[in-house]
Order: C-alpha cells, then sequence, then structure tokens
C-alpha cells in the first residue's frame, strides 16, 4: 500500500511538473531574434518617392488571418459611439482616401484615386482635389465630388439645429446642438466646400489651417449615392447647412446610426479590398474589390479576427491559425514570440505613438516655482522607468526626448535628456539655491511648505509601478510624492486641472496642428493652466504656416520652450508589437493604421 | 408542481429588479463612456456634449434607468454605449455571446456530469482501491491547477500534436483560439474531424475542475448512502451488489449532485472568462469584462438578465428533479 501510495505521489508530482512547465512556456526553439526581427519597412512599395503613391503589382496570394484585440464594429468610424482603431484596421484597405498614409506617416498623393490635390491659393487658403475619371464603388456606383462633399458636410458640424427664430438651440452648457454628431470636426470645420464639377472638390478655409492634408483620410469618404438612395435625396450636393432641416435630419440619422456592423447593400468599398461577410464580435473578411482602380492586392482575403488575450494570439500564431497578430504589448508575450522564431515567426516592436507623461499643473502654487520644476525633473530617474517598465518588449527603448516628435522622425532632438539628468543631488542643490530648506523629515520645506504633492493617475498597473519608481527617486531629492490612483481620474477630474501632477498618456497624429489644444494659453486640452508667449507664437505659425519647413522650425522651437518651462515631462513611449509568419512579407506596425495600412502590398506564399 | 414553478418565477421577477438596478447604478456611476473620446487632442467640447446627447447621457442616471427599464419590458434591450461599440444592440450581443458560451459549456458540463458521476460511484464502491486513490489524486491535482494554467498546457501539448500530425502526412486537427469561421463543411466525417478539432482543448479544459467536484461529491454521497440502514437491509436480504447500488443507493446519493449541477452549469455559464479569454472564445464572460470596463450599463443588464434567468431555470430544474429521486420530497 506504502508502495502504491509512493507511486501515486510520484506521478501526480511528475504530472504536474509537465503541466506547469508547458504553462510557464519555456523557450520552444532558438535562441529569441531581438526586437528588430525581420526589419519590415516602413516605406509603402508603391511609393514612388516624389510625394506620391501608386499600388504596386504583387503576385496573388492566399487568404491573411489578422488578428487584433478589439472587435470591427462600425463602416462610418467618424462617429463618436464607433470611432475605433480596430476599424480603422479593418477599413483602411476598403476605404480609399485622397492621400495614403506611408509607414512614416508621410502623406503620399495616391495617384490611382487622385489627379491632384493643391494648395491652389494661401490667402484665402484654398485647396482643390482633382478626382480621377471612372472610378467606381465596388457596386459600380461613382466615387466622385459628391463623396467628399458628403464628407464636409458631415464633418464641418455646420448643419446646426435651428428653433423657429432661426437661431442655434443650444445644450444646457451652451454648445451648439448639431445634425451629425462626428467625434472630430479639426480642420473641417474652418472650410466651406463646394464641387465645382463631377470631379472637382473645393474647400475654402475662414481660417488657414496648415494641416489640410488630413482633412479627408482615415476612411472619412463614405458612399454618397448609397445615403441619396436612402433618404431620397436626388442629390448630396444640393443639401447645405441651411438646407431644410428636415432634408438635414433624414441624412444626418443615417449617417449617425445606419452605417454600424455591416450591411452589404450599403456598405460598398472603394479601395482595393471590400468587406464581404462580418460576424459580429468575432470576424470581418475582407476580399478583393473587382473595381479598384489600381493593381489588385496580393491577398486573396483578409480576415480581421478579435482575439482579446495576446498569450492565445501568439499560441494561435504558432499553431498556424493566424497569419499576423497584434497583441497588447506584453514582456512575457514578447518573450514567448522571440523563442518562436526557429517555427517560422517573426516578431517586431518599435516606440509607438502613444506616449507616457507627466502635466505639471500651474495653478499649483508649487509648481509656479521653476526651482521646484527643475528639481522635480531632475531627480527622476527615466531610465530605470523603460527598463523596468519598457525594455521586456522593446530592447531599444529610450526615455522619450520630445513632446512633439517620435525619435524615428528625421526631425527629432531630444530636448529632456539634459534637464532630466537622474540626480538626485542636482535637484536638491536646485531646490537649496532657490531657498528650500531639507526639513527633519527629510522633506524640503520654503514658507511653511513642504515639498509635497501627489501624482494623480488612472490605476493601469504600467502607472502604479512608474509613480512607486519616482516616490523612490524623488525621496531621495527631499520631495514627498503621493500615490493618488484614481479609476477614474481620465473622466472628469484631469479635465477640470484637480491634480498637482499627472500622469497619462497622449496619443500622437500625423497632424502636427494637434497638440496646439494642449499647449496654447487657453487651449481646449490646456488643463494644466500652462501659458509662454513665446510657445502660443510658436504655435500659431505651426497652425498657419503652409511651407514645411518653416513649420517644422515653429514646432521645434515650441517644443523647445515648453521643455525649459518644463511643463510637461515625457517619459516613454508605449511600444507597439507585431508578429507575423515568414510566409508574408511588409508587415510593419504604423502608428495611426495599424498593420493593414499596406495590406494591399503584401506577398503571401 | 405547476403551481409551484409558476410561485417560483413571480418571486424571481422583484429579485432580478432590485438587483438589476443596483447593478445598473453601480456601473453607470462608475465611470465615464466617453472618457477616451475626451482624452483624443482636439475633441470639442460641442463633441462631447452632442455624443452625450445621442447615447442618452446627458440624463440623470435614475431616469436612464427607468428608460431602460420601460423599454426592457417591451423587448427593447437597448444599445450599446462602450466607445467603440457603435451603438450595437444588446439583445443581439449578449444572445450571441450565450450561444458562444452555450457551446463551451453544455459539452464540458454533460461529460463531467457523466464521467464525474460514474467515476464517484466506482471510487465509492471501491474505497481506498487504487482506483479510488487515482481518482482522488486526479481530482485534487484538477482543484489545485488553475484553470489557465490547464489551458495554455493543452494548447502547448495540442500544437505539438499538430505538428506531429503534419509530419505523417495528416493535417492539423486541433485549434487553439476561437471557434472555426464559417461553420462545419464537408462530408460527416469531415465535419466531426472539424468539429472535435475546435472543441476538444476548451471542452477539456473546461470540464476539468466540474469533473473533479461531481467526482468528490459523488463518491462522499455515495459512500454516506452506503451505509444507510436500507442499504444494510438490502444487502442482508442477499440481492446482487450492482442491483444495491444503481437501483437503491445511486438515486439517493444523487441528490446532493443535483444541487451542485444546477449551481454550477448556471456559474459556468456565466463566467467561463477564463477558458473564453484563453481560448479566444468572445462569450459570456469577455462580454460582461467588456461592459464593466467601458462602464456600459446596458450591456451589462443584458448580460444580468440572460444568467438570472439561466440561475431561475437550473435551480427550479433542480427542485424537480429532486422530487424525481426522492418521492417523499413534494413540491407546494
Amino acid at each position: 500500500m506504502k508502495q502504491v501510495r509512493g507511486m501515486l505521489a510520484l506521478a501526480a508530482a511528475l504530472g504536474a511538473a509537465l503541466v506547469l512547465s508547458a504553462c510557464a512556456g519555456g523557450p520552444d526553439g532558438a535562441s529569441g531574434n531581438g526586437a528588430g526581427g525581420n526589419g519590415a519597412s516602413s516605406t509603402a512599395k508603391g511609393n514612388n518617392g516624389d510625394g506620391t503613391y501608386t499600388a504596386p503589382g504583387v503576385p496573388p496570394g492566399p487568404e491573411v488571418v489578422y488578428t487584433h484585440s478589439t472587435a470591427y464594429t462600425a463602416y462610418n468610424n467618424k462617429t463618436p459611439d464607433a470611432n475605433s482603431f480596430y476599424n480603422t484596421e479593418a477599413l483602411s484597405p476598403v476605404l480609399a482616401d485622397p492621400f495614403f498614409l506611408d509607414g512614416n506617416l508621410e502623406y503620399l498623393l495616391d495617384t490611382d484615386m487622385m489627379e491632384s490635390v493643391e494648395l491652389t491659393s494661401e490667402d484665402p487658403q484654398i485647396v482643390t482635389y482633382q478626382i480621377k475619371p471612372n472610378l467606381t464603388w465596388s457596386d459600380g456606383a461613382a466615387w466622385d465630388c459628391d463623396d467628399f462633399y458628403l464628407a464636409w458636410l458631415a464633418l464641418s458640424g455646420k448643419p446646426v439645429q435651428r428653433d423657429a427664430a432661426g437661431q442655434p438651440i443650444l445644450d444646457a452648457e451652451g454648445n451648439e446642438q448639431t445634425f451629425f454628431t462626428p467625434a472630430s470636426t479639426v480642420g473641417v470645420e474652418q472650410t466651406n466646400a463646394e464641387c465645382t464639377d463631377d470631379l472637382t472638390f473645393v474647400e475654402t478655409y475662414e481660417t488657414p489651417f496648415a494641416d489640410w492634408k488630413g482633412n479627408y483620410v482615415q476612411n472619412s469618404l463614405l458612399p454618397a449615392h448609397i445615403i441619396e438612395q436612402q433618404t431620397g435625396i436626388a442629390d448630396i450636393t444640393t443639401i447645405t447647412p441651411t438646407s431644410p432641416a428636415a432634408d438635414l435630419q433624414r441624412i444626418a440619422d443615417f449617417w449617425n446610426t445606419r452605417w454600424n456592423g455591416f450591411t452589404k447593400e450599403i456598405m460598398p468599398g472603394s479601395g482595393p479590398y471590400m468587406i464581404d461577410s462580418w460576424e459580429q464580435n468575432a470576424s470581418v473578411t475582407l476580399v478583393r474589390n473587382p473595381n479598384w482602380a489600381g493593381n489588385p492586392g496580393g491577398p486573396e482575403r483578409i480576415v480581421l479576427r478579435n482575439i482579446a488575450d495576446g498569450s492565445a494570439q501568439a499560441q494561435g500564431l504558432q499553431n498556424q491559425d493566424f497569419t499576423v497578430i497584434i497583441p497588447q504589448a506584453d514582456p512575457v508575450v514578447a518573450e514567448r514570440l522571440r523563442n518562436l522564431s526557429a517555427q517560422g515567426v517573426i516578431f517586431e516592436a518599435k516606440g509607438g505613438l502613444t506616449f507616457e507623461h507627466l502635466d505639471l499643473n500651474f495653478d499649483n502654487p508649487l509648481f509656479q516655482d521653476k526651482a521646484v520644476r527643475q528639481a522635480f525633473a531632475q531627480c527622476i530617474d527615466r531610465n530605470e522607468v523603460v527598463e523596468k517598465l519598457v525594455r521586456g518588449v522593446d530592447p531599444q527603448a529610450r526615455p522619450l526626448g520630445s513632446l512633439l516628435f517620435t525619435p524615428d522622425e528625421a526631425d527629432y532632438e531630444d530636448v529632456y535628456s539634459d534637464k532630466m539628468p537622474a540626480d538626485p543631488t542636482k535637484a536638491k542643490q536646485t531646490l537649496e539655491a532657490a531657498g528650500w530648506q531639507l526639513g527633519q523629515d527629510g522633506v524640503y520645506a520654503k514658507d511653511s511648505r513642504r515639498l509635497s504633492f501627489r501624482i494623480s493617475h488612472t490605476d493601469v498597473p504600467r502607472r502604479v509601478q512608474t509613480v512607486q519608481l519616482i516616490q523612490s527617486a524623488c525621496r531621495a531629492a527631499g520631495m514627498d510624492v503621493v500615490d493618488d490612483t484614481d479609476p477614474n481620474f481620465l473622466d472628469d477630474r484631469v479635465s477640470q486641472g484637480d491634480y498637482d501632477v499627472a500622469l497619462y498618456a497622449w496619443v500622437g497624429t500625423p497632424l502636427k496642428s494637434s497638440p496646439a489644444s494642449i499647449y496654447q494659453t487657453g487651449g481646449g486640452q490646456n488643463w494644466q493652466g500652462y501659458t509662454n508667449p513665446g510657445v502660443d507664437e510658436a504655435w500659431d505659425k505651426v497652425k498657419l504656416e503652409f511651407d514645411e519647413a518653416a513649420r517644422t522650425d515653429a514646432l521645434k522651437t515650441a517644443d523647445r520652450l515648453t521643455a525649459e518651462d518644463l511643463a510637461s515631462l515625457p517619459l516613454f513611449q508605449l511600444p507597439d508589437m507585431w508578429a507575423y509568419s515568414d510566409t508574408i512579407d511588409s508587415v510593419y506596425y504604423q502608428g495611426s493604421d495599424g498593420a493593414t495600412w499596406n495590406a494591399n502590398e503584401w506577398e503571401v506564399q | 408542481m405547476v403551481p409551484y414553478i409558476i410561485r417560483r418565477l413571480l418571486i424571481s421577477i422583484p429579485i432580478l429588479g432590485i438587483g438589476s438596478l443596483l447593478a445598473y447604478l453601480m456601473v453607470a456611476l462608475s465611470g465615464d463612456p466617453l472618457a477616451n473620446l475626451r482624452a483624443q487632442p482636439g475633441v470639442t467640447e460641442s463633441v462631447i456634449s452632442n455624443a452625450e446627447r445621442q447615447l442618452g447621457l446627458d440624463r440623470p442616471v435614475l431616469v436612464r434607468y427607468w428608460n431602460w427599464l420601460t423599454d426592457f419590458v417591451q423587448g427593447d434591450w437597448g444599445v450599446r454605449l462602450g466607445q467603440g461599440q457603435a451603438r450595437a444592440d444588446v439583445f443581439d450581443t449578449v444572445m450571441r455571446a450565450f450561444l458562444v458560451t452555450f457551446q463551451l459549456v453544455l459539452a464540458a458540463e454533460v461529460l463531467a456530469i457523466v464521467l464525474g458521476v460514474a467515476v464517484g460511484v466506482l471510487a465509492a464502491v471501491r474505497q481506498y482501491s487504487l482506483f479510488d486513490n487515482s481518482a482522488t489524486t486526479a481530482a485534487f491535482i484538477m482543484f489545485s491547477m488553475p484553470l489557465f494554467c490547464v489551458g495554455i498546457a493543452l494548447k502547448t501539448y495540442g500544437i505539438e500534436l499538430n505538428n506531429l500530425l503534419v509530419n505523417l502526412g495528416f493535417e492539423r486537427w486541433l485549434t487553439t483560439a476561437g471557434p472555426r469561421r464559417g461553420g462545419y463543411d464537408g462530408s460527416v466525417g469531415e465535419q466531426i474531424f472539424q468539429y472535435t478539432g475546435t472543441f476538444l482543448l476548451p471542452t477539456l479544459t473546461l470540464m476539468a475542475i466540474s469533473f473533479a467536484a461531481y467526482s468528490r461529491f459523488q463518491r462522499s454521497s455515495m459512500l454516506e448512502t452506503m451505509n444507510t440502514d436500507y442499504v444494510r437491509t438490502a444487502r442482508a436480504k442477499g440481492l446482487r451488489p450492482s442491483r444495491v447500488i444503481f437501483r437503491h443507493a445511486f438515486r439517493n446519493a444523487l441528490i446532493p449532485v443535483t444541487t451542485l449541477m444546477s449551481l454550477n452549469f448556471s456559474a459556468v455559464l456565466g463566467g467561463a472568462i477564463i477558458t473564453e479569454i484563453v481560448f479566444g472564445w468572445n462569450g459570456l464572460g469577455t462580454l460582461l469584462v467588456e461592459s464593466v470596463r467601458q462602464y456600459d450599463p446596458n450591456t451589462l443588464m443584458g448580460w444580468l438578465m440572460v444568467t438570472a434567468v439561466v440561475v431561475v431555470l437550473f435551480n427550479l430544474l433542480a427542485d424537480i428533479l429532486y422530487s424525481y429521486l426522492d418521492p417523499r420530497i413534494r413540491l407546494g
């Protein structure tokens, strides 16, 4: 009996060891290939090198199964309730834009769709879109100026609900109630537009806007002929913001609510692919668009599936259930993927567009003292934060040195490293030179005020760890940093300026003027109350300057001056990571559109 | 029995009402569905206020609950409020998620019950034998292994099996993530191949802990029943051992397990979240997490209604089974 029990115990131990070893996920093959992976190119194959793009001819290939963590939900991704990055991933190959956004976030004129897009006048600013003739949607209807006009009507926010006296109806906060509810009106709100003929769309700006190229990209152009058919409006270009409310309401109701999910009859494609089928909360399938103007896409079919868990995605790739996976950045999953290189899996990681940062609240008297801001910046050890939180995914990660440029941009300059040396001794010297005195509790004080402040943030584990590291580093510099974890911090508190220091992330965009609302005096998202006339002047130039070189100089000036004021301290870029089978090439993750930005160029064996 | 059933169903209505109010308030007051939109550069207050108006978020929370309740009783479950969900119909969403989870859970629970009861009976009849000790050891191992670990381990070995099959000239069989797209096609044999390849790993994962629980419950219940006077009397009267076990003891020993079955099935249905995440199945568990994370009370209410109905029905089923298994029990 004892022998039997002993054998059973041994068998149990062996069984548990087998299961646990599989669960822990040891090396499955050769050692990992590092963050660079295959080094897929960020430059599109169809980049002609002169600011234009033409879809290249690629050999036809089989189906590609692409997984991401959230499902496709809407054909019209411009409404607030859709507005999802994951919809953009599905729609990038489906809805054509006048500009093709390269892997480096450079706008290239799409010569398959447009003859030209030109700034035909600077004062007043006029942009003329010249559409190529004979382009059609996948259902055979014309792709022409009507689609641009519909986009303008919806995205401008100009159709406003009015009372019997013709006055705009306001809500409780005094905002005008609009017919259309786009998620953003940036840029388009400053324009008036018309179709001078079927193939010519002309925008006239009330005030200059330098980022005009971004107005009708990222799936903005939806089929006007569908709205005409469904609402009984004969010609969309005859509808203006002052048209009868009933007409505007019909069109807006459709635009706001009917292009959700997938219905084949009302959701054609204008790009290299079109949506063929959709299983709600499971997958969306794209097939080649037979009416696409350019060279056909490589993959015969692209299936986008949503699998929330990164480990499940990784094992699915290993099991050849998937071809491309885009898991959320996670060091455990990254290590697992690196170890699959011998099984034909290529893993890549790089800094993304999203970056973590610390905003100092200028309404707090503490941070009105520049010495305090300097000392705080001097004590933070960003390298330690990056080492502990980011390098598990991207070993090449470095602290971010700019609020307005990413390291892979040619104009990137690190304007923060000299100000953030991770030196508590230097921080102490800065404080003492400004009259702060070290108290018996190890915390500096001045005029009966202790150097104690909160860092407020949501309960994301990464942020909790970031604050812990800052607390430890800055305690050595005589500062008492209090952790203010609040799961709802981003709901109201941050926009009401209810914090001392805010830790959260901004998402970068190709539109360089977007951050103006954050850093200009009185900007809609300048919640920290920062003001600097020089910075304001630089941002005015960024918004109005059409010359790229001058614009870049203005951006660098704004960046440098903001850094000198130490208003906002960049920490690190959140890494993007992706992996794919070695049967497919050219898979590169672009921060704005995901990895499907060049799906038509994929060559698949 | 019918009056009893009707009474039970009527009692559950106010309970569901109170539960729905509390759950709605907790989720609606815990955060803002538009928080992510607010944080995007360039988004204006006008955009936010118009979005709030369209989604009904500009009304007081109790008004929103009342509107939801009055719509719900008329069959309108509302739309999803989470950003990125594009106001998908809650009823459609919940029903799809329910079917996904139901598919996963049904096979696992049926297998777990059948095997668990069988092993429990055998282990009790052959107490302290090699079989009993093995079953006990296996049950405790399954209790102590985290479910996600079991799932990941099964997937790892499943991938190795697939690689072996390919090396031997066969097709890959086991799927490690998500249900099969587009259903099952081909001949009957091919469909069985596809079906088993899709369901085998998640079913084994889900049934592991359930099987362990059923086998332990059945064993201890069987042991207790086998030691009762009437069973001793039956043995003393010279009845065959199999007749004593299955005709006299087994039916009474099933009563405690019946309780466990009803509770377990409804619990697993509402929260097979770990298995769903590990295997990439978007069912009720992932829907629950999503709705809470996105502060979406409408979707949470849909989830709550479905799982509450399942709990009520399965508890009722358990009561009905009691009366069948033990004629002394009268429902009334």
